[in-house]
C-alpha cells in the first residue's frame, strides 16, 4: 500500500464500503412538502453542502465543510447529515437556518454510519456498516440508548452490512446486504430486510429478498409499499431489479422490474429512484462500459419507458429525487457539474444548464 | 512540440561551429568535502542545472534521515506521515511525488507499479552524497523526472581502512544504530555497512474525534499502531583502479515492518505493512578502450521489491485485506563518454529494463493475479560544450524511450477480469542548458526542457477491482524552465559567502487523475493540467571559523489548470507558497558547537478543492554537540526538535509529533 495512492483511493473507499441507495426515509410519514433543497456535494476528497433555489435556478454554495462521503435525512425540523466512511459522525442542522451547525457527534470511530431514522426528538436508529449492531441514540445529543444485535443475520465475515431504513408505523425496515468483506464486498448467498419493532427494539421479522445487495429502499406513498433496489453484483448487469415489499404483511413480492429490462446496472447514490405516480418512475442505470444514464419505467408493465438522459462518459448521474412536480438530478460531469431539473411528469428538462453547486452534487435533502 | 525537437537537434549540430569553439575541457579534480561551487562542478552530472549536493557525513552528529535532510533543501517539500521514519515522499518545485525520480547507485527506485519512492527507507549512514537536480534531468542518467531527480550514491569501498558507528536514541523510543567498515580484503576494496532503526511512534496529538464542529469531545491521545522497525545491509566490493578498469559489486538489502495507524481519529490496532528490497548491482568502468579517450561505464542490476499488507480486520482499506505485491526489475546501462575536439564532452547512454509486477490476494479464492510487465529501452545523447575559454558551457540533451507494457488480464475480483492488454509507447525528452561565467565565481544559469512520466501499471491496467485500467493513457509531460545565478565569494570576516537564485516555471500537461467511473470503481485519465512558477534563494556564510549560516527560501505559486470546473484556478494540494529553512551554528573548534534551526512552512491546502487549509507553522530545533579536540571525533549531540511543541498535521490529515529529544553519539575510526 503506497500512501501516494491514497488520495483517490479514499474517495473510492467511501463508495465501495457503503451502501449506495436511498429511501423515502419516512415510511408512513412522507417528507414534508416545503420543497427546500439542501444539496450534498463532494469531489470524494472534500465535502460540502449547498442550498438550492429551484424557482430561481440558483444555489448558495459551499456553506460548510463536511465529510466527503455524506448523505442526509430530514426529520421533524432537523436535517441530519450522515458522515459515512472515515467520517463516523452525524451533523445536525436546523431547517430554519441550515447554514449553522447545531451539533455534531460521533457514532464510534470505524463504524461507518449509513442511515438515520428519527422516531422522535429522543430516539433514532442508525445503521452502521462496519458493525453487527443497530445503534439507538438520542438524535439531539448522540447519547447511546442501546443496540440491537444483528450478528445472526451476518454472512461468514460476521458483519451484516446494514444499509438504508424505511419507517412504517411502529416498524423500521432495515436493508441487510450481507456482502463478503474478504472478497471486495461481493454479494453472498442471501440478502434480507429486517423488521424492527420500535416499541420493543427487537427484530420481529426477516424478509428474504428475491435478489441480492439492496442498495436503496424507498417508501412509495402512492402504493403504500416499499421499493427495494437490489443491485446484485456490480459486475453483472442482469442479476438485479426493483422489488416491492408490503410493509403490512412483511412480505417480499418479487421483482417488479429487472436490470435486464431497464438495460443496465441499478445505480444511484442514495435515493436511487423517484416516482412520478404509482407506476411511472425514474432510475439511474449503468451500462457495461461504466456509463450512467437516467431512464424512466412503468411498474405496472415492468417495462422501461424511455432514455431521459443518454449514457455519458463515466459515472455522471449520481442521484435523483422528486420535489413537487420536479425531478432533481445530481449531475457530476467534470467540466460542468450541477443540479439538473426535469418536469417529473413530462421528463423535459427545465434547466438550460446544470445549476452550479460548487463541488459536484452527490445527493439531496428535502426539508 | 516538433519545433522543440528540431531546436535541440540543431543545437547539437551547429552551436559549436557557430561559436568557433576551441577550448579545453577542464580535468576533473580530486573530490573534496566542501559545499563550494567547485565541488558541485566536480560531482554534478549537469553543470547548467540547479543542483543541491548533500554530504550526509556532515550531519552525522544529528538524528536525521534522508527525507528530513532533503526537506531542508531549497525547492523541496516533504510530505509527512507523522514521525520522520514513516514517510519520506518529496515534491520538487511543486511536482507530485510521482514526478520525482529517485536513483540509488544509478538504479531507478520508482517502479512501474508505484511511482513514488519513500526516501525514509534509504539509510543515511550508507550514503556518501545526495544530488538533487531541481527541474532538470541529466542526460547521463538512465531515467528522467518531471520534477527533478534525486541521485543517491552510497559510500565507496576504499582500500584505506576506516569505520564508524552512529548511535541515536530519543523520544517515542526512537533508536538508530549504524556501523560501517571499509578496507582491503586481499586485492579488493570492500565496504560493509549495517543500519537499524526502530520507533514506537506513539506521540501524543489532539484528536477531535472526527467531529471538528464539536470541541467538547476533543482529547489528547497517543498515536497507536505506529511502530516501525527496519534493518539494512550494504556490501560493496571493488577492484582497485587498475589499467583504467574498475569493477564494483553492490549488494544492498533493506527490510521493514511498520504498523499502519490509519488517518486521524480512526486509528487501527492491527494493520501492518512489511517491505523488503534487494538491489544487486555490478558496475564496470573502463577508460582504456581501443579508441583513445573513450570511456565506458557498464552496469547490470537486479532490483527486487516486495510488500505485504495485512489488514485482516478491515481497519484501513476496502474490506479485509491480505495482499502481497512483488516487483522484479532487471536492467543494464552502457554509458560512453568521449571528449570530442577538446571542447565537447559527449555522453551516449543505452539502457534496457525489464519489470514484472505480481500480486497475490491471499484472502481470495483466486490468489495469484496475472503479472504486469514492461520492457523499456532508452537512448540518451548528452553534450557539454565548452566555449569562450570555458566561460560559457552549453549542455543539450536529447533522449528517446520505447516502452512495451503488457498485462494478462486476470484479477482476483470476481467477474472483473479483463482481456489481455499490450501497448507500445514511444516518447522523447530533451533539455537545453547554459551556464555563463560572468565574472569570478559568478555564474548565470538557465535551462529549458521537456520531460514526461510514463503511466504506472495501476493507471494503465488497474488493480484488483477498484481501479479500472486505461491502456490508452498518454504519458504526463511538462516543459520546465529556469534562469538565475550562483555567486560565491569572501569579504573581510566572511570567509565564504554563497548566494544562489533561480526563477522557475513548470507547465504540466496530460496529468493523470483518477475519476470515478462507476459506483465502485475509478479510472485514470489524462484530464488535468497545472503550472508552477516561483523562485528559490539559497544562502550561506562562514564568519571566521566560528559562525556558520546556511539557509534557503522557496516561493512557489501553483495553479490547477485542469478543465475540472471545481478545481480550476485552485492551488495544488500540498504545495506551500512559502518555505524557509535557516540554520546557524556557533562553533568552538576544540570543544563543540551550538546549533539552531528554523523551518517555516507557509499555509497550504490538503485537498484540490482548497477547503482544508493547514495553517503555517514554524519549527525550531536546537542542539549542542561536544567533540574531542580539533579532530571532532567522537561527537555527542543532544538536540530538541520542535522546541515550541508546535502541533500540526499533514497529508491526508496525518498528525505530526510535537517536541522530541534525541541523543546521538558518533565515532569514526
Amino acid at each position: 500500500m503506497r500512501k501516494g495512492f491514497f488520495v483517490f483511493l479514499l474517495g473510492l473507499l467511501f463508495i465501495i464500503a457503503s451502501c449506495g441507495g436511498g429511501g423515502g426515509g419516512g415510511g408512513s410519514q412522507p417528507q414534508p412538502p416545503q420543497g427546500n433543497v439542501l444539496v450534498i456535494t463532494s469531489d470524494y476528497s472534500t465535502g460540502s453542502y449547498s442550498i438550492l433555489d429551484t424557482e430561481n435556478m440558483s444555489s448558495t454554495n459551499n456553506i460548510n465543510i463536511i465529510h466527503s462521503d455524506s448523505m442526509g435525512r430530514y426529520f421533524n425540523g432537523k436535517i441530519y447529515i450522515i458522515e459515512r466512511l472515515e467520517g463516523d459522525a452525524i451533523i445536525v442542522l436546523d431547517q430554519n437556518d441550515p447554514t449553522t451547525i447545531v451539533t455534531q457527534y460521533s457514532v464510534g470511530n470505524g463504524t461507518n454510519p449509513q442511515d438515520i431514522n428519527v422516531i422522535d426528538q429522543n430516539k433514532a436508529y442508525i445503521t452502521l456498516y462496519g458493525t453487527n449492531y443497530l445503534l439507538i441514540v438520542n438524535p439531539s445529543t448522540g447519547a447511546e440508548l442501546g443496540r440491537i444485535d444483528f450478528s445472526p443475520l451476518a454472512d461468514a465475515d460476521g458483519i451484516p452490512e446494514m444499509c438504508e431504513m424505511v419507517r412504517y408505523g411502529d416498524y423500521i425496515f432495515v436493508a441487510v446486504q450481507r456482502l463478503d468483506r474478504n472478497n471486495w464486498f461481493a454479494p453472498t448467498d442471501k440478502s434480507y430486510v429486517a423488521v424492527i419493532d420500535t416499541k420493543s427494539d427487537s427484530i420481529v421479522n426477516v424478509i428474504e429478498l428475491t435478489g441480492l445487495n439492496p442498495i436503496f429502499m424507498q417508501y412509495n406513498e402512492f402504493t403504500q409499499k416499499i421499493l427495494v433496489g437490489e443491485a446484485g453484483s456490480f459486475f453483472d448487469l442482469t442479476d438485479g431489479g426493483i422489488e416491492t415489499i408490503d410493509p403490512r404483511t412483511f412480505s417480499a413480492e418479487g421483482f417488479v422490474i429487472t436490470e435486464s429490462t431497464l438495460g443496465g446496472q441499478i445505480s444511484g447514490a442514495f435515493y436511487g429512484i423517484a416516482m412520478a405516480d404509482a407506476n411511472m418512475g425514474y432510475i439511474i442505470i449503468m451500462d457495461e462500459s461504466w456509463n450512467t444514464a437516467l431512464v424512466s419505467f412503468d411498474l405496472s408493465t415492468g417495462n422501461k419507458l424511455a432514455d431521459i438522459d443518454a449514457p455519458s462518459n463515466g459515472f455522471i448521474h449520481n442521484d435523483i429525487i422528486r420535489v413537487g412536480d420536479k425531478l432533481l438530478l445530481a449531475y457530476r460531469e467534470e467540466t460542468n457539474p450541477g443540479v439538473r431539473i426535469f418536469n417529473i411528469n413530462t421528463a423535459t428538462e427545465i434547466t438550460p444548464n446544470p445549476i452550479n453547486t460548487g463541488l459536484p452534487p452527490i445527493t439531496f435533502v428535502i426539508y | 512540440m516538433k519545433k522543440f525537437l528540431i531546436f535541440f537537434i540543431l543545437a547539437f549540430l551547429f552551436i559549436p561551429s557557430i561559436l568557433g569553439a576551441e577550448e579545453v575541457i577542464p580535468l576533473k579534480q580530486i573530490q573534496v568535502e566542501a559545499e563550494s561551487i567547485q565541488q558541485k562542478e566536480e560531482t554534478t552530472a549537469d553543470l547548467s542545472s540547479y543542483t543541491t549536493i548533500i554530504y550526509p557525513d556532515k550531519y552525522k552528529e544529528k538524528a536525521r534521515n534522508v527525507a528530513e535532510l532533503l526537506s531542508e533543501s531549497v525547492g523541496i517539500h516533504l510530505r509527512r506521515f507523522g514521525i520522520a521514519n514513516k514517510g519520506g515522499y518529496i515534491s520538487i518545485r511543486g511536482s507530485s511525488t510521482e514526478q520525482v525520480t529517485v536513483m540509488l547507485d544509478g538504479v531507478v527506485l520508482n517502479s512501474a507499479r508505484y511511482s513514488s519512492v519513500n526516501l525514509a527507507d534509504i539509510p543515511l549512514d550508507q550514503i556518501e552524497r545526495i544530488e538533487i537536480y531541481r527541474g532538470t534531468s541529466p542526460g547521463k542518467f538512465s531515467a528522467i523526472g518531471m520534477g527533478g531527480v534525486i541521485n543517491i550514491i552510497t559510500k565507496k569501498a576504499k582500500s584505506k581502512s576506516r569505520g564508524g558507528v552512529r548511535l541515536s536514541y530519543g523520544s517515542f523510543n526512537t533508536f538508530h544504530l549504524g556501523i560501517f567498515e571499509s578496507g582491503r580484503i586481499g586485492k579488493l576494496d570492500q565496504l560493509i555497512s549495517l543500519s537499524s532503526d526502530h520507533t514506537d511512534g506513539d506521540f501524543p496529538f489532539k484528536d477531535n474525534n472526527a467531529t471538528p464542529f464539536n470541541p467538547d469531545d476533543d482529547r489528547i491521545t497517543h498515536r497507536k499502531n505506529n511502530k516501525l522497525t527496519s534493518g539494512s545491509l550494504l556490501l560493496k566490493l571493488s577492484t582497485p583502479q587498475k589499467g583504467g578498469k574498475r569493477l564494483t559489486i553492490i549488494e544492498h538489502l533493506f527490510m521493514k515492518k511498520e504498523g499502519v495507524p490509519g488517518i486521524g481519529s480512526n486509528q487501527s490496532k492491527h494493520a501492518y505493512l512489511t517491505s523488503f528490497r534487494n538491489l544487486f548491482n555490478i558496475k564496470l568502468s573502463n577508460d582504456k578502450l581501443p579508441i583513445p579517450r573513450l570511456g565506458m561505464d557498464t552496469e547490470f542490476y537486479y532490483l527486487y521489491l516486495t510488500e505485504k499488507f495485512n489488514d485482516r480486520y478491515g481497519e484501513i482499506g476496502i474490506g479485509n485485506q491480505l495482499n502481497r505485491n512483488q516487483t522484479d526489475t532487471i536492467g543494464g546501462n552502457i554509458i560512453f563518454t568521449y571528449p570530442w575536439k577538446n571542447y565537447q564532452l559527449i555522453t551516449f547512454l543505452m539502457g534496457v529494463k525489464w519489470e514484472r509486477f505480481k500480486a497475490w490476494d491471499l484472502l481470495a479464492d483466486e490468489k495469484e493475479l496475472d503479472p504486469q510487465k514492461r520492457v523499456s529501452t532508452t537512448l540518451s545523447f548528452d553534450d557539454e560544450i565548452y566555449l569562450m575559454n570555458n566561460r560559457l558551457i552549453l549542455s543539450p540533451t536529447i533522449r528517446y524511450d520505447f516502452y512495451h507494457s503488457e498485462f494478462g488480464g486476470i484479477t482476483s475480483f470476481h467477474s472483473f477480469n479483463t482481456e489481455s492488454i499490450s501497448r507500445n509507447k514511444h516518447t522523447w525528452a530533451a533539455k537545453f542548458g547554459a551556464r555563463y561565467k560572468l565574472f569570478n565565481s559568478f555564474f548565470l544559469k538557465s535551462n529549458i526542457g521537456r520531460y514526461y512520466r510514463m503511466p504506472s501499471f495501476y493507471e494503465l491496467f488497474g488493480d484488483r477491482g477498484t481501479v479500472v485500467g486505461n491502456p490508452e493513457l498518454k504519458p504526463e509531460n511538462s516543459i520546465n524552465s529556469d534562469i538565475g545565478f550562483v555567486w560565491e565569494g569572501s569579504f573581510r570576516f566572511f570567509k565564504r559567502i554563497f548566494l544562489e537564485y533561480a526563477l522557475f516555471y513548470h507547465r504540466y500537461k496530460d496529468l493523470i487523475l483518477f475519476i470515478q467511473n462507476s459506483q465502485t470503481t475509478v479510472q485514470a485519465r489524462n484530464i488535468s493540467e497545472a503550472s508552477v512558477w516561483g523562485y528559490e534563494i539559497s544562502w550561506g556564510a562562514d564568519i571566521l571559523n566560528f559562525i556558520k549560516i546556511r539557509g534557503n527560501y522557496t516561493y512557489q505559486d501553483s495553479e490547477d489548470k485542469s478543465s475540472i470546473s471545481y478545481w480550476k484556478g485552485n492551488r495544488l494540494a500540498g504545495r506551500p507558497v512559502h518555505e524557509i529553512f535557516n540554520k546557524v551554528e556557533f562553533v568552538w573548534p576544540d570543544y563543540g558547537k551550538l546549533f539552531y534551526e528554523l523551518n517555516f512552512i507557509g499555509d497550504y491546502y490538503l485537498d484540490r478543492a482548497n477547503f482544508y487549509k493547514v495553517k503555517e507553522r514554524t519549527i525550531h530545533n536546537i542542539g549542542i554537540t561536544a567533540w574531542y579536540k580539533k579532530e571532532r571525533n567522537p561527537t555527542l549531540t543532544f538536540e530538541i526538535k520542535n522546541l515550541t511543541d508546535e502541533r500540526s498535521y499533514d497529508f491526508l490529515g496525518y498528525p505530526l509529533p510535537g517536541r522530541a529529544y534525541y541523543l546521538t553519539f558518533n565515532y569514526t575510526f
